[in-house]
């Protein structure tokens, strides 16, 4: 299991790397602006805890699609070179291969949201606002996002199940959560439904139950399948 | 000793060929061990099976004995009965170009003017026979 | 039965339809334990289909596939545990080093052998810290033989080992699967197009042509048992003969061409009696010319 896992990890690694420097590049940018643009003297700590945390929270947004990009490149990265022959006439059995890269996809998005929580729930507060699960803007942001995560992650799963391409397994990722909160939300507009807590709920709930199922479908399809 | 694997011949006739012409020459004396099946084998090239055929087969001949544990022999007789088949080879060589060469309707003195001629090639550019 | 009293390979009424085509029809053969099967046909013929069943790595439309014994619709991991196996094109990880692709491996199996390993890194001149990406067609088989045999395995499966490679490397894959088959008692099957390797390595022979067998016997007695008859014909005879015996046959001007397998005194009498023939003459073939012979044939019959 060892050496799947170190496989899986170096598979991801590009992935890994990439999103660690463009988050890094951006908090380099904001600390630079901010530096930059002190005229008025130094800025007061709120606005730093202001800055992280709109920084942060658009961040984590975004690597909604990073989370995709490892679903994506779970199954699919194998069959572009076809190094998937060579694994699958390897002993191990195709759960264990699989457990390894789901694995290594949960861990490294767990970095990702653990990175981003990190510094809206730690490092925020120390610049005097609150932070973002106290935040009355906020509220809700962590279980949509969570949710669209999931379904982001399921779909491209699935896609990297199904396809040779991790960037068209990704578009699968998309196109499942777009058109499904899209779906929701031309429904909220043709009702001319208000913003209630019940109606993001919906939009959890939907997004949880078909990432989870593409979740599935994807796995089922993998360990059935019998070409690499 | 080299094996021809494009050959019409079976490799292990080709390797029984190739042991008894060195019994016969004397390379191999009655007493002494041949190579040992799976060394024979590497060295050829060949499975080891078909080596082991060919021990089989020499031995059916009586050219070689199988020392349990120790390896293949020479026997006795070995060198002797390695010489009578090289006769018998060399006879059915003749026969084959006699065939032939009736088949071509030559006569008996074109036969024999035919071998001479050959003959005298032959051994102007070798070695004297033994 | 128990696992060691089966065949290294048994195969009945295997059959592989791909849409339309019938890739392998209704194949049966075993190969028995300690034996060394070569595979040929010319290319499309099955063989590299027949090949990824036995591993599991592609699924049987009809017909039964047990290697060791077992089933590899159920019991791939452990098949693949037991057995080499050398694909026709080899795809590992292109970013390894060697020496991780051996690392790797080694994991996955509980009879990797390390002393065997380092002999064979030696015996194979490889250098352990250069890239999969890096290596030349000759060291990639080298490599790709040396995690098929250094777990020590029951049954080596080779799919075209030579194809492609320089003498040399030809010769240190032909050491390396001896060597296999040398220390114990390992079944090997591989595919070839080079008869010479067949004739060299393989106790028993099949021919595949179009997804069937078409022949199935040892190479020796293939050797001594097929031969070449011409025989002069008389004027105005133009023979019909179809005997099983006959594989292929052809006349040009008065010269009938045969091959014959297996011929017999008695089938030879036999053509002399139905046919006005003079000069029958009878030679021996080589497995080049009975390949093609078999193949020129089928395509005659077609």
């Amino acid at each position: 299991m060892t050496a799947l896992l170190w496989k899986d990890f170096r598979l991801n690694l590009p992935i890994a790397v990439a999103s660690a420097v463009v988050w890094a590049i951006i908090h380099a940018f904001l600390i630079l602006t901010m530096l930059f643009f002190r005229e008025g003297g130094d800025p007061p700590a709120y606005i730093w805890g202001e800055a992280l945390t709109t920084t942060n929270t658009i961040s984590l947004a975004f690597s909604q699609l990073l989370v995709g990009a490892l679903g994506a490149n779970a199954i699919a990265c194998e069959r572009a070179d076809r190094s998937a022959e060579f694994l699958f006439a390897l002993p191990p059995t195709r759960v264990w291969i699989l457990m390894s890269k789901l694995i290594l996809a949960l861990a490294l998005a767990l970095g990702v949201w653990g990175a981003h929580l990190f510094m809206l729930e730690v490092i925020v507060p120390v610049f005097g606002i609150l932070p973002a699960t106290g935040n009355p803007r906020l509220a809700g942001f962590y279980p949509m996002m969570l949710a669209s995560s999931i379904c982001l992650f399921g779909g491209s799963w699935l896609g990297s199940s199904l396809l040779k391409s991790a960037a068209y397994a990704l578009l699968i990722g998309v196109a499942l959560t777009g058109a499904a909160g899209g779906a929701i939300s031309s429904i909220q507009v043709r009702l001319k439904l208000a913003d209630t807590p019940a109606l993001e709920h919906t939009y959890q709930v939907t997004f949880l139950v078909l990432g989870i199922a593409a979740f599935a479908a994807g796995t089922i399809h993998f360990l059935r399948r019998v070409e690499p | 000793m080299k094996i021809d694997p494009h050959s019409h011949v079976p490799i292990f006739l080709q390797i029984v060929e190739t042991v008894r012409a060195a019994i016969a020459a004397g390379v191999y004396r009655p007493g002494e061990s041949l190579p040992a099946q799976r060394t024979l084998a590497m060295t050829l090239g060949v499975n080891p099976n078909t080596v082991q055929k060919a021990f089989d087969e020499l031995e059916r001949r009586e050219l070689v004995e199988s020392r349990r544990g120790v390896g293949m022999f020479v026997t006795d007789r070995g060198t002797v009965s390695a010489r009578d088949n090289t006769l018998e080879t060399v006879a059915e060589s003749f026969r084959r170009g006699i065939i032939t060469a009736r088949d071509a309707n030559f006569t008996r003195e074109r036969t024999r003017d035919a071998f001479e001629k050959t003959f005298r090639q032959e051994f102007s550019k070798t070695r004297e026979p033994r | 039965m128990t696992s060691s009293d089966s065949p290294a390979i048994e195969l009945i009424g295997l059959t592989k339809i791909f849409g339309e085509v019938k890739a392998v029809d209704a194949l049966s053969l075993v190969v028995p334990r300690g034996t060394t099967l070569g595979l040929i046909g010319p290319n499309g013929a099955g063989k590299s289909t027949t090949i990824r069943t036995l591993m599991g790595l592609s699924t049987v439309s009809y017909g039964t596939v047990r290697v060791l014994g077992l089933d590899p619709a159920v019991d791939a991991p452990q098949i693949k545990s037991r057995v080499g196996y050398v694909p026709e094109t080899h795809l590992m990880y292109r970013w390894m080093r060697i020496q991780d692709v051996i690392w790797f491996a080694k994991s996955f199996y509980p009879t990797w052998n390390d002393k065997l390993c380092r002999d064979l890194i030696n015996l194979f001149g490889l250098a352990p810290r250069q890239k999969i990406k890096q290596l030349s067609k000759g060291t990639l088989a080298k490599v790709s033989l040396l995690l098929a045999i250094a777990h020590e395995p029951e049954l080596l499966i080779l799919d075209e080992p030579m194809s492609g490679l320089d003498p040399l490397a030809r010769e240190e894959i032909l050491d390396g699967v001896l060597r296999t088959t040398g220390e114990r008692q390992c079944s090997v099957l591989f595919s070839s197009h080079s008869l010479g390797d067949v004739q060299r390595m393989a106790d028993n022979v099949a021919m595949l042509y179009e997804g069937k067998l078409l022949l199935h016997c040892p190479v020796d007695e293939l050797l001594t048992s097929a031969k070449r008859v011409r025989a002069v014909l008389r004027d105005g005879c133009v023979p019909v003969w179809r005997p099983p015996e006959a594989i292929w046959q052809c006349v040009e001007r008065r010269e009938w061409q045969l091959t014959l397998h297996p011929c017999s005194e008695q089938l030879l009498a036999r053509l002399q009696t139905e046919f006005p023939v003079d000069n029958v003459e009878v030679t021996d073939l080589s497995l080049e010319d009975l390949f093609k012979d078999y193949v020129k044939g089928r395509r005659k019959l077609a």
